[in-house]
């Protein structure tokens, strides 16, 4: 079930009333059976390989809790290797095996082995990484196991993080499945308006950005490099109205209930420097990748050649994990190229530039989203290939820009400009323009009205699956 | 029941009248200023379901458009004509079109453009379905093709501002207040500048499975036509394009057989192919290819066996 479909705002509503309407016994069961019906909606068939890795992790997580020693690394390894099997099974198999057989090709060999046609379980991505988590924390002894199966299941399935995230941690979310919640009034609003303003994000800003963004990507052999770039920074706004909508929905729905999720994104493209950005960005999954792999490796307490490789592999993988391409591989690459480059550019700066304080505040700002562009093009295209050529034609080509139809060019600019703002209101908390939180409540209604109609006038309704879907 | 919960419902209850409220207000707004446009593709569109009393009418997406000039096909077959082709519809809105027209008046001469990926199955051809929204109201007889758009149309459709989503620039930007800034086309036909001259010819698109709700809409359109004794010619013009597959598997030529219209397949003339100054961009011709394609069609529609009014037809099929 897509978060901006019709199906979602009957669903939520009925959900939550009835969360609150029964005694708190049943709730857990309640949300399950709702959540398995959320995941159920795309491919119902696909809830058993759900099911699976809840049983090995819930099982893992008992045998890893009363083993000791050489044992209970075993169960982590095998609850790793298990879960990992799944998702490399439905995700990457297909992409190892067509660089085998490219590589047997080259070599003049025959290669047996066929592609299998297998569609990717919606959220496999993400409920595997909150699974691992899991497992790891347990043998960490830092989590208790839990020992309710129908409370571990609902910490995988829980709806509103199931598909897209937050990848959540069981420290946070395992107890507040268990506590009682009550209704509270502002918790419900502040938990609404979330949604509100990520429904905005996601179809007025992220869909009306997709058209332009898809006409010209889609195209990129017949646009110039000035639509190319513009297309670029456009997208730069689509992935992150897209996916940071969907977590302010995710987000907001489980406040309504009294849950609180992690924050995912905050303000990325405020950012002064890459490593301030990976702060920003995906949070939920940044900081997975520094607690499990970076951290794990050394992370920054080893020799400074030792840092580099620790922060190339976590970002490598990083890549990999959002698709079984090498485009992901390589945007993944950079990001960690420009990190190692920032260490050793902050080591020049902290001696010669001090002074320049402020300046760097603004050009950094500027520059890392230019950065951070730059790798998006990779994130976007097809194959590296498309990627070079683009990137070959935003710095050498400079005839006329396409805009496509003008209204919903000035719509995608007017969005964005939202965007921004709010963005910067709440990075320097403005007060005066936080309308959603204003003192005033003719300020803050008339904010709700305006947004819900700003959907209703503007938004992309076809829009469809929001971007981290595929993943 | 907590105070809490009462104090959220009412306050919710009352947003929710406040959304309505404006939803009516901004809704009713929009439908009157979507009907008084002056210029642009909406007053064309009205003009298309609500106003014209042409004897001949061009149906089609933009290339229908930008293609078909009435004066020259007045001229020739001495029939007022307009042109109710609109960019980036298909086969559902010229059904619709027709059955709002049939509803109104009976013309002599329909000409159907299809373009090569006509019956292709997609689901943007669904999601434009949403030009068509404006007109529900008014006209009850295209509302199963509006509701392919999705099961949850009629919900949707409570909104009166939804049908108007996406619109408000445009509407503002053809009204009497600006109307002399941006194009008339009283006829319906957009010309289009621009050459290919120095570029390739696009590649041709491969073979798809067609769609078998375009099919039916298609076949329902002969049929609407046959049954009113409508004289129907279906043309493919022409495409800046080398394509190897006929149009979606031969089958429009037969049902065009079927219910006696008459089928012209311009894709591959090489009068067109071998001139790319006739063309704007790889799908369209420019305003001198028009000229160029509607003058031979025109004296194509006169030389044409068969092109004979289909009721006449229905009596040699039924003895």
């Amino acid at each position: 079930m897509l978060f901006n479909s019709f199906a979602f705002l009957v669903f939520f509503p009925a959900v939550t009333l009835l969360y609150f309407v029964l005694p708190h016994r049943w709730r857990w069961l309640h949300l399950l059976a709702a959540s398995c019906f959320f995941y159920m909606y795309f491919i119902p068939v696909y809830i058993l390989i759900l099911l699976v890795t809840i049983v090995i992790d819930y099982s893992a997580g008992l045998l890893i809790h009363q083993s000791t020693g050489r044992k209970k690394s075993l169960f982590l390894l095998i609850s790793i290797i298990s879960t990992c099997l799944v998702l490399f099974v439905f995700k990457y198999f297909n992409f190892f095996n067509a660089n085998f057989e490219a590589i047997a090709s080259f070599f003049g060999l025959d290669y047996p082995v066929k592609l299998v046609n297998i569609i990717l379980p919606v959220g496999l991505s993400f409920h595997t990484f909150q699974s691992l988590s899991y497992v790891v924390e347990v043998y960490r002894g830092k989590q208790l196991p839990e020992r309710h199966f129908g409370y571990y299941s609902l910490y995988v399935m829980f709806y509103p993080q199931l598909v897209a995230g937050p990848i959540e941690r069981p420290q946070n979310l395992l107890h507040q499945l268990r506590e009682k919640h009550s209704f509270e009034y502002a918790r419900a609003v502040s938990g609404l308006k979330l949604i509100l303003w990520g429904m905005f994000k996601k179809v007025v800003v992220a869909d009306r950005l997709a058209v332009y963004v898809n006409a010209v990507y889609n195209n990129q052999a017949e646009h110039s490099g000035a639509s190319l770039a513009l297309a670029t920074v456009f997208f730069a706004f689509q992935i992150y109205c897209d996916f940071s909508g969907y977590s302010d929905i995710a987000i907001g729905s489980a406040r309504v209930m009294g849950i609180d999720l992690m924050t995912n994104f905050r303000w990325p493209y405020l950012s002064r420097s890459i490593a301030e950005f990976w702060k920003r960005w995906h949070i939920s999954l940044s900081t997975w990748f520094r607690d499990y792999v970076y951290i794990p490796l050394g992370g920054n307490r080893v020799s400074n050649a030792r840092l580099y490789f620790n922060l190339m592999i976590t970002f490598l993988i990083s890549g990999l994990w959002h698709g079984a391409n090498w485009t992901f591989v390589a945007w993944g690459g950079i990001n960690g190229a420009y990190l190692v480059s920032g260490i050793w550019i902050n080591k020049l700066l902290s001696k010669t530039l001090v002074s320049l304080k402020t300046l760097q505040g603004i050009a950094g700002i500027a520059v890392c989203f230019v950065l951070v562009c730059l790798t998006w093009v990779y994130f976007r295209a097809s194959s590296i290939g498309e990627a070079h050529e683009i990137l070959g034609k935003i710095f050498t080509s400079h005839n006329s820009l396409f805009t496509g139809p003008v209204s919903g060019f000035i719509y995608s600019l007017a969005g964005l400009s939202v965007v921004i703002l709010h963005d910067i209101t709440e990075e320097y908390r403005i007060e005066s323009l936080r309308f959603f939180s204003h003192g005033s409540s003719w300020v803050r209604r008339t904010a709700y009205a305006a947004t819900v109609m700003a959907i209703m006038l503007f938004g992309v309704f076809d829009g469809g699956q929001f971007i981290y879907f595929q993943f | 029941m907590s105070r809490d919960v009462k104090r959220f419902f009412i306050k919710l209850g009352g947003f929710l009248l406040l959304i309505a409220v404006l939803d009516l207000a901004l809704g009713n707004l929009m439908r009157h200023l979507y009907f008084r446009q002056v210029s642009g593709v909406f007053y064309q569109s009205n003009h298309a379901f609500n106003e014209t009393r042409a004897k001949a009418l061009i149906f089609g997406s933009s290339r229908a458009n930008h293609h078909y000039i009435p004066g020259i096909l007045e001229d020739s077959l001495e029939l007022s004509c307009f042109n109710a082709g609109r960019d980036g519809q298909g086969i559902f809105y010229s059904l619709a079109l027709q059955r709002a027209i049939l509803g109104r008046y009976k013309p002599e001469l329909m000409i159907l453009d299809l373009n090569l990926n006509e019956f292709l199955e997609d689901s943007e051809s669904y999601d434009r379905l949403s030009a068509l929204l404006p007109y529900l109201k008014n006209h009850p007889e295209i509302k199963d093709i509006v509701r392919l758009k999705s099961r949850t149309e009629n919900i949707r459709m409570i909104s009166q501002v939804y049908p108007f989503n996406g619109t408000l620039l445009t509407l503002v930007a053809n009204l009497p207040l600006f109307a002399g800034k941006t194009k008339k086309a009283p006829d319906g036909y957009l010309p289009l500048y621009g050459s290919m001259e120095g570029r390739n010819p696009g590649t041709g698109i491969t073979g798809h499975p067609a769609d078998p709700v375009k099919v039916k809409c298609f076949e329902e359109f002969l049929e609407n036509a046959a049954e009113n004794g409508i004289r129907l010619v279906v043309a493919v013009s022409p495409y800046y394009a080398d394509f190897q597959d006929p149009l979606t598997h031969g089958f429009p030529e037969e049902l065009c057989l079927k219910y006696g219209a008459v089928f012209l397949d311009y894709s591959r003339e090489k009068e067109f192919l071998d001139h790319p100054g006739l063309f704007a961009d790889v799908f369209h011709l420019n305003d001198a290819g028009a000229n160029r394609f509607t003058e031979k069609l025109a004296m194509d529609l006169k030389n044409v066996p068969g092109m004979e009014k289909n009721d006449q037809l229905a009596d040699k099929r039924d003895p």
